[in-house]
Protein backbone atom coordinates (compact mmCIF):
# COMPACT_ATOMS: atom_id res chain seq x y z
CA UNK A 1 0.00 0.00 0.00
CA UNK A 2 0.92 3.61 -0.31
CA UNK A 3 -0.33 6.90 0.60
CA UNK A 4 -1.81 10.18 -1.74
CA UNK A 5 -1.09 13.11 0.22
CA UNK A 6 -2.18 16.48 -0.64
CA UNK A 7 -1.63 20.19 0.86
CA UNK A 8 -3.11 23.31 0.68
CA UNK A 9 -2.65 26.49 2.54
CA UNK A 10 -4.23 29.54 2.68
CA UNK A 11 -5.02 32.70 4.71
CA UNK A 12 -8.57 34.63 5.41
CA UNK A 13 -9.62 38.06 6.71
CA UNK A 14 -11.82 36.50 9.48
CA UNK A 15 -12.18 35.30 12.94
CA UNK A 16 -11.03 31.90 13.70
CA UNK A 17 -15.03 31.29 15.24
CA UNK A 18 -16.43 32.14 12.22
CA UNK A 19 -13.89 29.82 10.35
CA UNK A 20 -14.70 26.96 12.35
CA UNK A 21 -18.52 28.05 12.29
CA UNK A 22 -18.56 27.61 8.18
CA UNK A 23 -16.71 24.44 8.48
CA UNK A 24 -19.25 22.99 10.87
CA UNK A 25 -22.39 24.23 9.21
CA UNK A 26 -22.46 20.88 7.28
CA UNK A 27 -26.05 22.00 6.35
CA UNK A 28 -24.66 24.85 3.80
CA UNK A 29 -23.34 22.22 1.43
CA UNK A 30 -26.27 21.80 -0.11
CA UNK A 31 -26.90 25.77 -0.45
CA UNK A 32 -23.85 27.51 -0.82
CA UNK A 33 -22.45 24.80 -2.97
CA UNK A 34 -25.27 23.64 -5.05
CA UNK A 35 -23.65 23.27 -7.89
CA UNK A 36 -21.77 20.84 -7.21
CA UNK A 37 -23.55 18.90 -3.47
CA UNK A 38 -27.08 17.66 -4.13
CA UNK A 39 -27.84 16.22 -0.45
CA UNK A 40 -27.02 15.76 3.11
CA UNK A 41 -27.85 13.82 5.49
CA UNK A 42 -26.77 14.31 9.50
CA UNK A 43 -26.84 10.72 10.38
CA UNK A 44 -25.70 11.52 14.52
CA UNK A 45 -24.09 14.29 16.00
CA UNK A 46 -22.61 16.10 19.12
CA UNK A 47 -20.79 18.90 20.33
CA UNK A 48 -17.68 18.23 18.58
CA UNK A 49 -18.31 15.30 16.10
CA UNK A 50 -21.02 14.75 13.39
CA UNK A 51 -21.62 11.91 11.04
CA UNK A 52 -23.06 12.64 7.91
CA UNK A 53 -23.85 10.86 5.05
CA UNK A 54 -23.22 13.76 1.12
CA UNK A 55 -24.04 13.25 -2.42
CA UNK A 56 -21.64 15.54 -4.40
CA UNK A 57 -20.37 16.12 -7.95
CA UNK A 58 -16.39 15.91 -7.61
CA UNK A 59 -13.98 17.77 -10.29
CA UNK A 60 -12.97 15.11 -13.34
CA UNK A 61 -15.44 12.67 -12.25
CA UNK A 62 -18.95 12.40 -14.17
CA UNK A 63 -21.05 10.96 -11.71
CA UNK A 64 -22.41 11.74 -8.54
CA UNK A 65 -20.35 10.06 -5.42
CA UNK A 66 -22.18 9.44 -1.87
CA UNK A 67 -19.73 9.73 0.70
CA UNK A 68 -19.93 8.96 4.88
CA UNK A 69 -18.51 11.71 5.91
CA UNK A 70 -17.15 11.85 10.04
CA UNK A 71 -15.56 14.97 11.43
CA UNK A 72 -14.89 15.52 14.97
CA UNK A 73 -12.82 18.63 16.55
CA UNK A 74 -9.73 17.70 18.54
CA UNK A 75 -9.04 21.16 19.36
CA UNK A 76 -10.10 24.41 18.72
CA UNK A 77 -7.26 24.79 16.01
CA UNK A 78 -7.86 21.16 14.19
CA UNK A 79 -10.99 19.53 12.75
CA UNK A 80 -10.36 15.80 11.37
CA UNK A 81 -12.56 14.49 8.72
CA UNK A 82 -12.87 10.52 7.15
CA UNK A 83 -14.82 10.29 4.36
CA UNK A 84 -15.80 6.98 3.28
CA UNK A 85 -16.32 6.64 -0.37
CA UNK A 86 -16.17 4.56 -3.72
CA UNK A 87 -14.55 1.76 -3.95
CA UNK A 88 -13.83 1.35 -0.25
CA UNK A 89 -11.47 4.71 -0.40
CA UNK A 90 -11.21 6.59 2.84
CA UNK A 91 -9.86 9.45 2.74
CA UNK A 92 -8.33 11.17 5.63
CA UNK A 93 -8.09 15.25 6.07
CA UNK A 94 -6.82 17.58 8.83
CA UNK A 95 -8.35 21.49 8.80
CA UNK A 96 -5.79 23.53 10.26
CA UNK A 97 -6.52 26.68 12.26
CA UNK A 98 -4.31 29.08 12.90
CA UNK A 99 -5.21 32.44 14.58
CA UNK A 100 -2.71 35.10 12.91
CA UNK A 101 -4.85 38.56 14.59
CA UNK A 102 -8.29 39.17 15.57
CA UNK A 103 -9.74 38.76 11.81
CA UNK A 104 -6.97 36.82 10.13
CA UNK A 105 -6.62 32.72 10.28
CA UNK A 106 -4.14 30.57 8.53
CA UNK A 107 -6.20 27.39 7.47
CA UNK A 108 -3.85 24.31 6.25
CA UNK A 109 -5.46 21.46 4.65
CA UNK A 110 -3.89 18.08 4.07
CA UNK A 111 -5.65 15.04 2.43
CA UNK A 112 -4.32 11.50 2.76
CA UNK A 113 -5.72 7.99 1.13
CA UNK A 114 -4.09 4.69 1.21
CA UNK A 115 -4.55 2.86 -1.90
CA UNK A 116 -2.88 -0.17 -3.37
CA UNK A 117 1.18 0.26 -4.20
CA UNK A 118 0.43 -0.04 -7.81
CA UNK A 119 -2.18 3.06 -7.96
CA UNK A 120 1.19 5.12 -6.24
CA UNK A 121 1.13 7.37 -10.19
CA UNK A 122 -2.11 8.86 -9.25
CA UNK A 123 -0.32 11.46 -6.94
CA UNK A 124 -0.14 14.41 -9.42
CA UNK A 125 -4.11 13.56 -9.96
CA UNK A 126 -4.76 13.18 -6.73
CA UNK A 127 -2.95 16.59 -5.61
CA UNK A 128 -4.75 18.24 -8.53
CA UNK A 129 -8.08 17.29 -7.58
CA UNK A 130 -7.42 17.84 -3.84
CA UNK A 131 -5.80 21.80 -5.51
CA UNK A 132 -9.38 22.41 -7.77
CA UNK A 133 -12.08 20.75 -5.00
CA UNK A 134 -10.47 23.46 -2.20
CA UNK A 135 -10.29 26.11 -4.41
CA UNK A 136 -13.73 26.35 -5.70
CA UNK A 137 -15.30 25.11 -2.28
CA UNK A 138 -13.18 27.89 -0.36
CA UNK A 139 -14.71 30.65 -3.65
CA UNK A 140 -17.83 30.04 -2.84
CA UNK A 141 -17.56 30.34 1.03
CA UNK A 142 -15.50 33.43 0.80
CA UNK A 143 -18.75 35.28 -0.26
CA UNK A 144 -20.45 34.03 3.03
CA UNK A 145 -17.76 34.35 5.09
CA UNK A 146 -17.99 38.10 3.96
CA UNK A 147 -21.20 38.45 4.19
CA UNK A 148 -21.50 36.39 7.68
CA UNK A 149 -19.09 38.92 9.17
CA UNK A 150 -20.81 41.91 7.92
CA UNK A 151 -24.17 41.11 9.33
CA UNK A 152 -22.19 39.44 12.71
CA UNK A 153 -20.91 43.10 13.56
CA UNK A 154 -24.10 45.09 12.42
CA UNK A 155 -25.64 42.67 15.72
CA UNK A 156 -27.15 39.42 14.18
CA UNK A 157 -28.65 36.47 15.94
CA UNK A 158 -28.89 32.90 14.67
CA UNK A 159 -32.51 32.07 14.31
CA UNK A 160 -33.81 35.70 14.76
CA UNK A 161 -31.89 38.22 12.18
CA UNK A 162 -31.21 41.78 12.96
CA UNK A 163 -33.31 43.40 16.27
CA UNK A 164 -33.40 47.11 14.18
CA UNK A 165 -34.65 45.11 10.89
CA UNK A 166 -37.46 43.02 12.67
CA UNK A 167 -38.34 45.92 15.06
CA UNK A 168 -38.18 49.06 12.50
CA UNK A 169 -36.30 50.80 14.43
CA UNK A 170 -32.71 53.19 13.36
CA UNK A 171 -29.74 50.88 12.71
CA UNK A 172 -26.63 51.01 14.14
CA UNK A 173 -24.76 54.19 12.74
CA UNK A 174 -21.52 51.88 12.57
CA UNK A 175 -20.80 48.28 12.64
CA UNK A 176 -18.82 46.79 15.77
CA UNK A 177 -16.48 45.51 14.26
CA UNK A 178 -14.85 44.17 17.71
CA UNK A 179 -17.99 42.40 18.40
CA UNK A 180 -16.17 39.08 19.97
CA UNK A 181 -17.02 35.42 17.61
CA UNK A 182 -16.60 33.01 19.67
CA UNK A 183 -16.10 28.93 18.86
CA UNK A 184 -19.17 27.37 19.45
CA UNK A 185 -20.49 24.08 18.16
CA UNK A 186 -22.67 22.28 17.17
CA UNK A 187 -23.80 24.74 15.10
CA UNK A 188 -27.34 24.85 15.32
CA UNK A 189 -29.66 22.41 12.36
CA UNK A 190 -32.70 23.53 10.63
CA UNK A 191 -35.55 21.39 11.04
CA UNK A 192 -35.55 18.94 8.23
CA UNK A 193 -32.73 17.51 9.33
CA UNK A 194 -34.36 15.54 12.33
CA UNK A 195 -36.29 14.39 9.61
CA UNK A 196 -34.10 12.78 7.12
CA UNK A 197 -31.56 15.36 5.69
CA UNK A 198 -31.95 17.60 2.91
CA UNK A 199 -31.83 17.83 -0.61
CA UNK A 200 -31.20 21.08 -3.43
CA UNK A 201 -35.15 21.87 -3.75
CA UNK A 202 -34.45 22.91 -7.26
CA UNK A 203 -33.04 21.12 -10.67
CA UNK A 204 -31.62 24.71 -11.71
CA UNK A 205 -30.82 28.01 -10.67
CA UNK A 206 -31.05 31.25 -12.63
CA UNK A 207 -28.75 33.19 -10.18
CA UNK A 208 -29.91 37.14 -9.22
CA UNK A 209 -26.54 37.18 -7.09
CA UNK A 210 -25.44 38.77 -3.37
CA UNK A 211 -26.99 42.74 -4.52
CA UNK A 212 -26.42 45.63 -6.81
CA UNK A 213 -23.50 47.87 -5.89
CA UNK A 214 -23.85 50.58 -3.61
CA UNK A 215 -25.64 53.77 -4.70
CA UNK A 216 -23.39 56.87 -5.45
CA UNK A 217 -23.59 59.02 -2.32
CA UNK A 218 -25.56 62.25 -2.78
CA UNK B 1 -36.16 59.53 11.01
CA UNK B 2 -39.41 58.08 9.34
CA UNK B 3 -38.30 58.97 5.92
CA UNK B 4 -38.22 57.09 2.26
CA UNK B 5 -34.80 56.46 1.38
CA UNK B 6 -33.83 55.28 -2.20
CA UNK B 7 -33.15 51.97 -3.10
CA UNK B 8 -33.18 51.68 -7.06
CA UNK B 9 -34.73 52.29 -9.70
CA UNK B 10 -37.74 50.52 -11.12
CA UNK B 11 -35.27 49.93 -14.66
CA UNK B 12 -33.34 47.65 -11.92
CA UNK B 13 -36.38 44.94 -12.04
CA UNK B 14 -36.56 44.21 -15.65
CA UNK B 15 -34.86 41.10 -16.66
CA UNK B 16 -34.99 38.96 -13.26
CA UNK B 17 -37.65 40.64 -11.99
CA UNK B 18 -35.63 41.55 -8.33
CA UNK B 19 -32.55 43.01 -6.85
CA UNK B 20 -31.15 43.50 -3.39
CA UNK B 21 -28.70 46.07 -2.17
CA UNK B 22 -27.36 47.79 0.74
CA UNK B 23 -28.93 50.99 1.51
CA UNK B 24 -28.08 52.58 5.40
CA UNK B 25 -27.15 49.10 6.96
CA UNK B 26 -30.15 47.61 5.63
CA UNK B 27 -30.16 44.91 2.72
CA UNK B 28 -33.31 45.37 0.83
CA UNK B 29 -34.95 42.93 -1.87
CA UNK B 30 -36.83 44.46 -3.87
CA UNK B 31 -39.44 42.07 -6.61
CA UNK B 32 -42.30 42.74 -8.57
CA UNK B 33 -44.76 39.74 -7.78
CA UNK B 34 -48.54 39.76 -9.13
CA UNK B 35 -47.99 43.16 -10.47
CA UNK B 36 -47.07 45.00 -7.21
CA UNK B 37 -43.47 46.24 -6.56
CA UNK B 38 -42.41 45.05 -2.95
CA UNK B 39 -39.44 44.75 -1.02
CA UNK B 40 -38.12 42.55 2.22
CA UNK B 41 -35.57 42.37 4.35
CA UNK B 42 -32.60 39.92 1.77
CA UNK B 43 -31.33 39.21 5.49
CA UNK B 44 -32.40 35.52 6.16
CA UNK B 45 -33.23 35.47 9.48
CA UNK B 46 -31.32 32.22 10.17
CA UNK B 47 -27.84 32.57 9.51
CA UNK B 48 -28.32 35.87 6.96
CA UNK B 49 -27.55 34.38 3.51
CA UNK B 50 -29.42 36.20 1.19
CA UNK B 51 -32.67 35.23 0.44
CA UNK B 52 -33.05 36.51 -2.99
CA UNK B 53 -29.90 34.96 -4.63
CA UNK B 54 -32.12 32.73 -6.64
CA UNK B 55 -34.73 34.21 -9.24
CA UNK B 56 -37.88 33.60 -7.23
CA UNK B 57 -40.07 30.63 -8.78
CA UNK B 58 -43.99 29.72 -8.51
CA UNK B 59 -43.91 32.44 -5.47
CA UNK B 60 -41.27 31.46 -3.33
CA UNK B 61 -37.71 33.03 -2.66
CA UNK B 62 -35.06 29.99 -1.77
CA UNK B 63 -32.13 31.76 0.45
CA UNK B 64 -28.96 30.15 -1.05
CA UNK B 65 -27.01 29.26 1.96
CA UNK B 66 -29.39 26.67 3.54
CA UNK B 67 -32.55 26.66 1.02
CA UNK B 68 -34.65 28.26 3.51
CA UNK B 69 -38.57 28.91 1.34
CA UNK B 70 -40.16 32.12 2.00
CA UNK B 71 -43.36 32.97 0.81
CA UNK B 72 -43.34 36.14 -1.82
CA UNK B 73 -47.14 36.85 -0.94
CA UNK B 74 -46.51 36.69 2.82
CA UNK B 75 -42.53 36.78 3.41
CA UNK B 76 -43.51 33.69 5.72
CA UNK B 77 -40.59 30.47 5.78
CA UNK B 78 -42.29 28.15 4.52
CA UNK B 79 -38.82 25.99 6.17
CA UNK B 80 -39.04 27.01 9.54
CA UNK B 81 -42.40 27.97 10.90
CA UNK B 82 -41.37 30.67 13.33
CA UNK B 83 -39.16 32.83 10.76
CA UNK B 84 -40.53 36.04 8.28
CA UNK B 85 -38.74 38.51 6.64
CA UNK B 86 -40.03 42.17 7.27
CA UNK B 87 -41.70 43.75 4.76
CA UNK B 88 -40.18 47.74 4.08
CA UNK B 89 -42.93 50.29 3.14
CA UNK B 90 -42.08 51.41 -0.48
CA UNK B 91 -42.91 54.69 -2.27
CA UNK B 92 -42.30 55.11 -6.02
CA UNK B 93 -41.76 58.31 -7.50
CA UNK B 94 -40.01 59.01 -10.93
CA UNK B 95 -39.30 55.49 -11.60
CA UNK B 96 -37.13 55.27 -8.36
CA UNK B 97 -37.93 53.11 -5.60
CA UNK B 98 -37.64 54.28 -1.99
CA UNK B 99 -38.38 52.12 1.14
CA UNK B 100 -38.60 53.48 4.60
CA UNK B 101 -36.27 51.54 6.93
CA UNK B 102 -37.39 53.08 10.52
CA UNK B 103 -40.92 53.13 11.61
CA UNK B 104 -40.41 52.60 15.38
CA UNK B 105 -39.34 55.84 16.53
CA UNK B 106 -38.27 54.38 19.98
Amino acid sequence: MTELHAEVTTEAPFPKGLLVWNYNDHEHVVGTHYKGYQSIEILAEADTWCFSKRTANLPFIRFPTSALQFSYYPNENLQRSYHQGPFGLLLRQEFHFKELGPNRTQVTLHSRVTVPRFLGFLQPFFQKLMYRWFWSVWEEDMAMRERRLKVWQLGFKDFVGLDYVNNKTAAPEKPDLERPYPVELPVPKITKIALGGVSRPFRSSEEVGYGLPDLPVG
Amino acid sequence: MAEYIKVGDVAELEGAGQFSRWVGNHDILVFKWNGQIRAFTNVCPHFGGPVGFHKMKNGKFTCLWHNLEFSADTGQCLSVPRLRLREYQLKIEDNSIYARLVEDEA
